[in-house]
Order: structure tokens, then sequence, then C-alpha cells
């Protein structure tokens, strides 16, 4: 026996391995879980929180109802910041029950309790911290992957099946594999290869009326389960928006490939040969297992048999899926690694038990989990370890790493942020004409229409066809319903992706929107009534602004006006005070007057906690927003000007202008436009610096904000 | 078999079988808490790093370069052990390859497995609950004490002195709990490998360790003979190593430096102790008195280079030390004023200016009750106190343990006192290792005091009951 200081020593590396694996797991998903498809289904459940109704009425959906509940339970679990942190967590139980089934399919064939330990861990780094696509995220297929682990898990329990806990074991498992089913149907091949599992180890109840019960619960409980979400959703009158995404989408997808079914399988055994030529280690544990299955089967118990052949199944099924998927993204193949990492489990088992019989007991298997956890870093790179170590280091508070995020947003970015937060609040719907999931979610607003990208409208299929035929029946009906409920305040168009002409969709913001804001990367329109509040607005009465340095001030305030020479000489810090608090809506016409290094206006906000400003400023003919240290966005002062940032024309003609300011962002609108927006963060007041130049500001007014600037009444 | 014989064995078995299950839930037990030491262990070293390991721990203090210029010499050439550094940090180093990343690691994990060890110590010795919680709950805090964990993220003996310390402290707790042969060894090899940390380590165990080892083991009269005779052969050994140590160093002239701050920043200020120290054969000049106030790296090391001031470093270099180690006794009442007048800046310090890596930002904060070490004169008294009156509750039921917390209590203000007076320059600095392993010894005895008064009631309360 080994040494129990020794054993304590192992003991200890190897936790300490192991946590580290798990607490850099957690953060670097965190950030990695935002992916695609997950930032769609937040997508969905941010609306149905924000408008009610089922999933399927705030989203195109071709899943079952399961992938949208648990991102929901994310979102009621945490806060809007917290929100992946939430998933983090549950890819962390996901990839810890696939790491279990393992280790138990180890011990099932008669490994030894530590190595399924040390084959647990290299499949948990591998769903969380590997290099995988599938890694670290939480798709519908890492969701299916863990409902089929858990009931294999169920199945393989050594306390699942005696006479108290048998009807309740099928109960459990009948309902995962009814998930997984309900979840994607194509994965029913790798649900009744599971589902067989648990059959073969009924077999051993003596009760004939209790099995009679368990072989009736796995048979016809998953079916009732998987007919559940058409029966709730009908119920509920709502079947036309479940049964258009989960099923006639999921047809759409299907055929707009254009491939018979000859053809998916002709290219699947291509993508198949492909892929065992690129994972050769994938095909050595699969040759490996088929050698071993036939090898040692007539030395088998029934057990294991029911284990070989289920693995095999579940295999063959996975393969199934991803054929008949006809898409093979990279993260698809989640649904592949869980059968194949339970064959290398099965293999390692058998191997152990064959040498084990010969030589005896291994005095070293205490080590075997601390060196799987070394091997693993060592086989799949330590990149995303490091990163997570890295996070958690840096970890202090949920609301302190979105800051620290929110500081690195791109300028264009903080642009449509600040403007859109003018005309409307955190999670009011916003228009977006899009193909990306993430304007949303960066922008912290919910999809106005429940056909978050412009594909669903215009029946681009992914991978696929695009044409008419691939709109959804009701889809322009319920377009239209949507709109009437959400009233978006603005429009969002990405100048990489212009609006499509000559659609409803079109129409309606012809119909509703006004041009704000035309920069490099987005386009804002304003509902004609935000529009008008932001761009021309209630000038409200003249007013006389007062300068910081009083009577020793250079400016020259007269009544709705001032000015300040060329090249005065005075500080900066000789400002003219245009308001000392927010929510307001100072306009007038200004002059720049250009000394020998240019015109440099600026208008800042001043917070009184900090030290640094928040800015929008007028340089000879651009406008810009920033800080005092950074430049967030610069564009020409006239949308209709040519983008040129490195001619510094002066500018020697007399603008209206306006600085709008809302309780949580200012915009600088020129001549009827946008040109420049910020988001505040404390500041609490008005100023105007001359950096350069001189300046003449004339009817000057002060009114009042937009409406839904957020500075209430 | 008879009926009585069956019962017999089947009682037997009934009992083997409870033994058997008490020792797997033992083992349970200890597994679990092993499990959870790591991860708290990865934790803190996880924070102490901060995203910065390996690459971005870059190394610019001029002593570092000091320790991996000793480390280079490797400890197969004489010149390792006549460095200009004590070997216990370079021999670190030298092991690890002189990489500044493993030693970071290494030594983060040292100091973090040292105050496990401590806590374990704490489990073992004391032996009611609320003390042992007490005990380890604070061992904890100071675990986390940003002033203290920070030194991990450089490459300076600070970090390896505190681990060595604590170890040695608790070595010597555990040698009083149960005083064996065995656990004398390991606290003397212990504190052998404290003495090499840093040669300020040396005044008080050779002022407090040596002679209360050597009395011990002619007056501890209900002491075995053989633990009385390697009392005195530790005492002895722990004596050369002192010597060594000190020799070594002043071999190599490193204390030149010290001495030469003294003179510029703390005598020649101060007329009588000018006095004292010329007539004692500093020799004077107009351009040493022009360095009153200055350190010998001032004004571009004026003082090291100034060719007014050769017969001066020729005096610092030699009798210069020897004179400036008397006055630390000769006018000892003069320093305690100038210690005391200093102390609530040097409690107080936070080593915000050392910590270029901002490891204080990812730690907790340091508790602001003292809870973490005494960081105010006023705490610093109520925590002797408070120990001394812990010493004084164990002195009747552990007089052992009593006594030897009470000479690591001793040891611990010489400490304070020899750090403070042995350079002028970065004080606060030199005052890590002995504010860690007061405020460790300070927690020790407090425990001791709780441990003691819990005992007593329950002994109380067993006696009323029966």
């Amino acid at each position: 026996m080994i040494n129990r200081y020794w054993r304590r020593t192992i003991l200890f590396i190897t936790v300490f391995i192991v946590a580290a694996f798990v607490v850099a797991a957690f953060f670097d998903n965190e950030f990695r879980s935002r992916s695609w498809d997950p930032q769609q289904m937040r997508d969905y459940v941010e609306r149905t929180i924000r408008f009610g109704g089922t999933f399927y009425e705030n989203g195109l959906l071709n899943k079952g109802p399961l992938e949208p509940v648990v991102y929901r339970l994310a979102a009621a679990l945490t806060s809007w910041e917290g929100f992946w942190y939430a998933i983090s967590f549950f890819i962390l139980i996901v990839s810890g029950v696939v790491a279990w089934a393992a280790s138990r399919a180890t011990q099932v064939v008669g490994g030894h309790r530590l190595l399924g330990a040390a084959l647990g861990i290299g499949v948990f780094f591998h769903f969380t911290l590997g290099k995988a696509d599938y890694a670290g995220v939480l798709y519908s297929r890492n969701m299916i992957v863990g409902l089929l682990a858990a009931a294999w898990l169920v199945a393989l329990a050594p306390k699942a099946w005696t006479t108290e806990r048998a009807w309740r074991s099928s109960i459990v498992i009948a309902v995962l594999l009814g998930l997984t089913t309900q979840t994607l149907l194509v994965s029913a091949i790798a649900a009744v290869a599971v589902g067989l599992l648990a059959w073969s180890e009924i077999n051993d109840i003596f009760d004939d009326a209790l099995y009679r019960k368990c072989r009736r619960t796995l048979v016809v409980a998953p079916a009732l389960v998987t007919l559940a979400a058409p029966v709730y959703y009908a119920a509920r009158g709502r079947f036309d928006e479940f049964w258009s995404g989960w099923w006639t989408y999921a047809l759409y997808q299907n055929s707009a490939t254009g491939r018979s079914l000859a053809n998916q399988l002709t290219y699947g055994r291509e993508v198949i040969l492909r892929y065992y030529r690129t994972w050769p280690v994938s095909f050595v544990i699969v040759v490996t297992f088929v050698v071993m299955t036939i090898a040692l089967w007539r030395t088998l118990e029934r057990r294991e048999r029911a284990v070989h052949l289920s693995i095999s199944l579940w295999f063959v099924g996975a393969w199934v899926e991803l054929v008949l998927g006809q898409r093979y993204s990279s993260h698809y193949f989640a649904v592949l690694a869980v059968p194949t990492a339970l064959m290398a489990a099965v293999v390692v088992g058998h191997i152990y038990r064959l040498v084990q019989r010969e030589r005896g007991d291994f005095r070293s298997v205490i080590a075997w989990p601390l060196i799987a956890s070394v091997l693993t870093v060592a086989a799949w790179g330590g990149q995303h370890l490091d990163l997570g170590l890295q996070a958690a280091s840096k970890f202090t508070s949920v609301h302190q790493a979105a800051a620290a995020r929110a500081a690195n947003t791109p300028g264009n970015e903080r642009t449509v942020r600040a403007t859109l937060d003018l005309v409307s609040q955190a999670d009011d719907p916003l228009l977006t004409w899009t193909e990306f999931p993430w304007p949303y979610l960066n922008f912290r607003r919910v999809s106005a229409t429940r056909f978050i990208w412009k594909s669903f409208m215009l029946g681009q299929i992914y991978f696929g066809r695009t044409g008419p035929q691939y709109v959804l029946p009701k889809t322009w009906q319920w377009f239209a319903e949507d709109m009437r409920e959400a009233k978006p305040a603005a429009f969002l168009e990405e100048t990489a992706l212009p609006l499509t002409p000559e659609t409803p969709f079109a129409e309606y913001v012809a119909a509703n929107f006004d041009l704000a804001y035309a920069g490099p990367n987005y386009n804002i329109y304003l509902r004609h009534d935000q529009a008008a509040a932001v761009l021309f607005g209630d000038r409200g009465d003249l007013f006389s602004p007062s300068a910081a340095f009083g009577d020793a001030s250079k400016w020259k305030v007269n009544a709705a006006g001032a000015s300040l020479a060329i090249d005065s000489g005075t500080p900066v810090e000789d400002a003219l005070q245009l308001s000392a608090s927010l929510c307001t809506r100072i306009s007038g016409t200004y002059l720049a007057q250009p000394g020998a290094a240019g015109s440099f206006l600026s208008f800042r906000f001043d917070n009184p906690a900090a030290t640094s400003h928040m800015r929008l400023n007028i340089v000879d003919s651009r406008a810009m927003s920033g800080s005092d240290t950074t430049v967030f966005e610069s564009v020409p002062l006239s949308s209709v000007t040519s983008d040129d940032a490195e001619s510094e024309v002066t500018d020697l003609v007399p603008h209206d202008f306006a600085v709008v300011v809302g309780s949580m962002s200012a915009a600088l609108v020129i001549d009827g436009e946008i040109r420049a927006a910020v988001r505040l963060d404390g500041e609490t007041s008005v100023s105007l610096e001359v950096r350069n130049g001189g300046v003449v500001l004339s009817d000057l007014h002060v009114g009042p904000p937009p409406p839904n600037s957020g500075c209430g009444g | 078999m008879t009926v009585h014989e069956h019962s017999d064995h089947t009682v037997a078995h009934e009992a083997d079988a409870q033994t058997a299950s008490r020792r797997r839930d033992q083992l349970l037990i200890s597994e679990i808490t092993v499990a959870f030491t790591a991860i708290a262990v990865m934790l803190f070293m996880l924070r102490v790093f901060g995203g910065l390991w390996p690459r971005s721990f870059k190394i610019f203090f001029p002593d570092s370069f000091s320790f991996l210029n000793a480390a280079r010499h490797t400890p197969f050439s004489p010149a390792f052990y006549a460095a200009e550094r004590p070997i216990a940090f370079p021999t670190l180093l030298f092991l690890l390859g002189r990489s500044t990343a493993l030693t970071i690691f290494v030594q983060t994990a040292l100091y973090a497995l040292a105050f496990v060890f401590a806590a374990r110590t704490a489990w073992m010795v004391l032996r009611h609950h609320v003390a042992r919680v007490a005990g380890i709950a604070a061992l904890c805090v100071l675990a986390l004490e940003p002033r203290f964990a920070l030194w991990n993220s450089h490459i300076l003996s600070e970090s390896i002195g505190m681990t060595l310390s604590l170890m040695s402290v608790m070595l010597w707790w555990r040698f009083s709990a149960q005083p064996t042969v065995v656990r004398l060894r390991w606290a003397s090899l212990a504190t052998i490998a404290w003495l090499t940390a840093r040669d300020s380590n040396v005044p008080p165990w050779a002022a407090v360790g040596v002679p209360a080892l050597l009395l011990a083991s002619f007056w501890w009269r209900s002491a075995d003979r053989d633990l009385r005779l390697a009392m005195r052969r530790w005492a002895v050994v722990t004596l050369v190593v002192c010597l060594g140590v000190t020799f070594t160093q002043a071999a190599n002239g490193r204390n030149r430096y010290a001495t030469m701050n003294n003179v510029g920043q703390r005598v020649l200020p101060h007329k009588n102790l000018t006095k004292w120290f010329v007539d004692q054969g500093m020799p004077m000049s107009d351009a040493l008195l022009e360095r009153t106030g200055s350190s010998s790296f001032d004004d571009e090391w004026k003082m090291l280079e100034s060719e007014d001031l050769v017969e001066f470093r020729a005096w610092a270099r030699g009798p210069g030390q020897r004179e400036m180690l008397m006055s630390y006794g000769r006018f000892a009442p003069h320093w305690v004023r100038s210690l005391n007048a200093d102390l609530p800046v040097l409690l107080a310090s936070t080593h915000g200016e050392y910590d270029a890596f901002h490891v204080a930002a990812r730690l907790p904060k340091a508790p602001s009750n003292q809870l973490g070490g005494p960081t105010t004169p006023f705490g610093l008294l109520i925590w002797t106190l408070a120990a001394v009156g812990g010493i004084a509750l164990a002195i009747r039921q552990r007089r052992v343990q009593a006594v030897v917390l009470l000479l690591l209590l001793a040891s611990t203000f010489v400490d304070l006192y020899m750090a403070y007076v042995g350079d002028s320059v970065e004080v606060q600095r030199h005052m890590v290792g002995p504010l860690s392993r007061m405020a460790v010894i300070l927690v020790m005895c407090t425990v001791l005091g709780v441990d003691s008064i819990a005992m007593a009631l329950r002994q109380r309360r067993g006696s009323v009951a029966s």
C-alpha cells in the first residue's frame, strides 16, 4: 500500500489541478459561451421577458423548448450582467455529467475507480477547456449529450434498479430521453441507444408486474414527453407559432440544401472519411472499440454487452444525426464526441481488467488522475486554461468585469448606444436589419420583432438556398403584429447590410422612421416623433451662459450669445458654462474661428466624482465623441461630406447645433443630424471649452430633453 | 461454542466493525480536508498571481539581482556561501534554475502551504474546538494579509523568510506540546533554515533561542536525558549557524552599507551619539558631517565614492560594524525611543509602494480591527497583553508550551528591535518578516489562552455534571 502521506500529497496536487480546471473553465466559458446560437437564444429569452408569451412567439425556434427554458433559467438566476456566468455554470454541470458517464463506463467493464476518475478528468477538460468548437458552449446539442449522459448514468447507477427505485429510475430516464428527442428529433437514434441500455438493466427485475411497468414507461414516456411540447402549445393556442419553428422551418432547413437522401448519404461518407483523416486518434479509438467488442463478445457479461451495444448504436445515431443534419458545423460534433469518449472509456476499462488479471493491482493507481490531468493539458493545450485562470485571478465582481469589458467598446457602438439611450431605455425594443444576434445584446435592447435576422424574412436558409418559398407562411402578419406591440423608437441599419427594398420591413421603416445618424458602420433611424424631439426639438427659451472665470474670463457673453477671440490665450479651464445639470437641450448657432492650430471646440461633461470628462468635440470639420484621453468615434461634420479623416478642412461657415442631454447620454446635433454621441456615467454639468481658435455663439436657447431620454416627466 | 462465547465473538466483531467504520470515516474526513485545502491554496495562488504569471513578473529591485548573482555561484562554489546574501533564498533560486516564474510559483505555494501547516499544528496542539477554529481563522486572516502576501510576487527573501519563520515557529509549538527528540530535530532544522534566510534573523535566535536551549538542557530536570543532550547539541549547532551567517555576511562587506546608512541618517544628527562613535574611532571629517541625514546611496553614492571619505569607509568596513553593534546595547534606550517614535508608521504600513503587481487589490481587504496583527502601537499593546494573558492562563496546565511561547514572544521583540536598528534604509521592508512572525506568535499565545479557558470551563462543567 502506498504511504498515506504520499496518498494525501497526490490527492492534494490532483485536487489543486482539477480545481484550477474548474475555476478556469467557469471564467473562460463566461466569455467563450457567448457564441452565435447562445446569443440568439438569449435574444429570444430577453424578448420573452420584455413582451411575455411563449418562446415561439418571441423568436423563430427550430428546436424544442428545453434550450430557451435553460437560458430563461439563467436569466432568472442572475442579473443582466451575470447571465453568462450562469450559462458557464450550466456548462460545468453538463461537462461534469458527461465526464462522470465516461468514468462510470470504465468502471462498468472492470476498470478501477481511479482509472475512471482519470478518464473523467480528461473528458471534463475536453468539454470545458478543449480547443473543439463544441467545448465551453451551451448549444442545444451540448444539452442533448448532457441529457443522454445523465440517462446513461441513471441506467448504470448501482442502486437504480432495486424494487423500490426501479420505476422512479425508469421515469427519470424516460423524461431525459423524451427531452432529448423533443429538443432535436434527429437525436432519436441516440436516445434509443441509451433506452436500450436501460431496457437491458430492467431485465434483472424479478417482479414481473414491476418489470412490465418499467418497460412500458421506458417505451411510452419518452414519446409522451416529446409530444408534450406540441400539445402544450396547442392548448395555449400558439400551435402555429410552435409548429412553424419546430417543424416547418426544420423542414425548410432540410430541403433547402437541395440534396436527395442518397446525395446526403454520399456526402456524409465523404465527411466521415475526411473527419477520421483529420482526427486519427478518434479513428483508433473507434476501431479498437469495435475489435475489442468482437474479440471479447463471448466473455462479456450481459450488462457489458448492453453497454457495448448501446455505445455502438449511440455512435451510429450520432453520425446519422450529423449526416441528416447536413451542415457539419464544428459545434455539432459534440454529439459524436460523447460516444467516442465512452468508447475510449470502455477500451481503457477492458485493458485495465486484462492487465490487472495478469499482474494484480497497480500501486500507482492513486496517481493516475494526477497523471491524466497533466497529460490532458499537454495533449489538448492550455490556452483556455490560461485565459480562464487569468480572468479568475483578476475578477472582483460581475459588475466590475462588465465595466472593464464596456470600457473596450468600439466607438461606433458607443455612438449607437448613446443615441438609443436618448430615445429609449434598456430592454426596450429595437428594430434592426441584421444577420447577427449581438446588436441587441451589445446595445442592451430586445428585438422589436420575433424575426431577429433578415434571413428569416428573406428566406435565406443557413448553408442552403434562398427564396420566398422558405419564408414562413405568416411571417409578415406576425411582423406587423410585433410592430404594433413593440412600436420601436429606433431602427438600426448596418451599412454593410443595407435594408433590402420592397419588403414589408422596408415599407414599415420608410413609413415610420427618419434618418438621424449616418456613420461609417451604422445608420440610426428614429421614429418620426423621436427624430423631431432629438434633431429639432422644443428650442425653449433664449439664455445667456456664464464663464467659469467670471469677470476674469476672456469670454464675451451677451444676450443669447457668447464669443471667444481667436487664440485668446485663456486657459481651457476658462470654459463657458452651459448647464449645471443633465436633461437639457442647448441649441443655437456656432461659427468656429480657426487659429494657427485650427479650431477645436469641446462640449465637456463634468463628473464631480472623477477627474476625467466625457466630451463631444468639433475639431475643424469633424465631430468626435470621447473622453479626455480617448477618441471614441470621429466622423465628418456632415454625413454628405466624404469621410477622409486625414484632411483637415477649415470650416468657416456658421452651423446650427444642439447639445441634447438625457439622463444617460448626450448627442451633438449639427445642421439637423446627430454627428456624435456619448454615454454619461455620473456627469452632472455641461460646459464648452475652446482648445484651439475662437468661436462665436449666437441664438442660444435652452429647452427640454427628448421625452424618452430617461429624464422623467 | 457456548452462548457466552458466541455473544463474546459477536461483541468483538461489532467492535472491530465500529473501529473500521470510524477509521474509514476519519480517512474520508481527512481526504475531504486535504481536497478543500488544495482548493484554498489554488485560489490563494490564483489571486496572488493575478493573471500576470508566468510572463509578467519582471524584477526591478537591485536586491533581486543581488540574490540572482548569489545563486549564480551555485552551492558547489565556496563563493556561494560568502556571497552578498545568506544562502536560503539563493539556494531556492539555484534549485529552480534562477527562473523568476518558477520561483514566484514555488515561493507562493510554500508560503500558502506553511500556513496550511500552521493551521494543522493549531488543530493538533489546541484541544477545544472554539480555540482551534479561532486559531485557524486568525491564521487564514494572516495568510491573506496583503502587506505580507504581496512579497510572494517579488524575487526577494521576504517570502521565503516568512515561510521558514512560520515553519520554525510552528515546529517549536509542536515541540512544546510534546517534547521529543524528533520534534526538537525538526524544529531546529527549520530554525536553521530560517536563520539562513536573512542575516537579521540571527540576533533574536542568538539572544533568546540558544541560551534558552542551553539553560533547559541543564536545568529541565523532568526532561529525559536524551532530550536534554539533544537540546544541548542543537543549541551548539544553531549557534554555529548563527556565527557562520554572521561571519560570511561580515566577510563579504555588505554590512558596511547598513553601518554607513546608520551613521549618516541616525548617528550624525545626534551630537552625543556622534561623539561616542568618534571616541570609538570613527574618523570624523567635514566631508562626513556634510553627509548628515543621508544614506550611502544618496547624492549619487557620495558616501561610497567620495575621495574624502576613504578613511571612513575603511572604518565602516571593519571596526565600525562592531561599534555599531555595540551601540545597539549601549544606547538601547535611545534606539527604543526612536523605534517607538517610528512605530505608528511602521505598523500601519501596507507596503503599497512595493506592490508593483497589485496583489493587494486582488486579495480581501486587510481587516481594519487589528485582526490581521497589530497595525497601531495601541493594537500592539492590546495584542501583547492578550498574548501574555494567554500564556499566564496556560502556565499551570501547559507549562512547557507557555514557556516556549513566552520565549518566542520575547524573541519577536528582539527581532523587531534588531530589524529596526539594523539599517536605516528601507526600514519598512526589513520589518515585514519580524511583523509577520510577531503576528503569528501573538495569535498562538492568545488562542492558547482561549484554549485554556475553554478547557477549564469544560472541565468545570464536567465535574458539576458528575
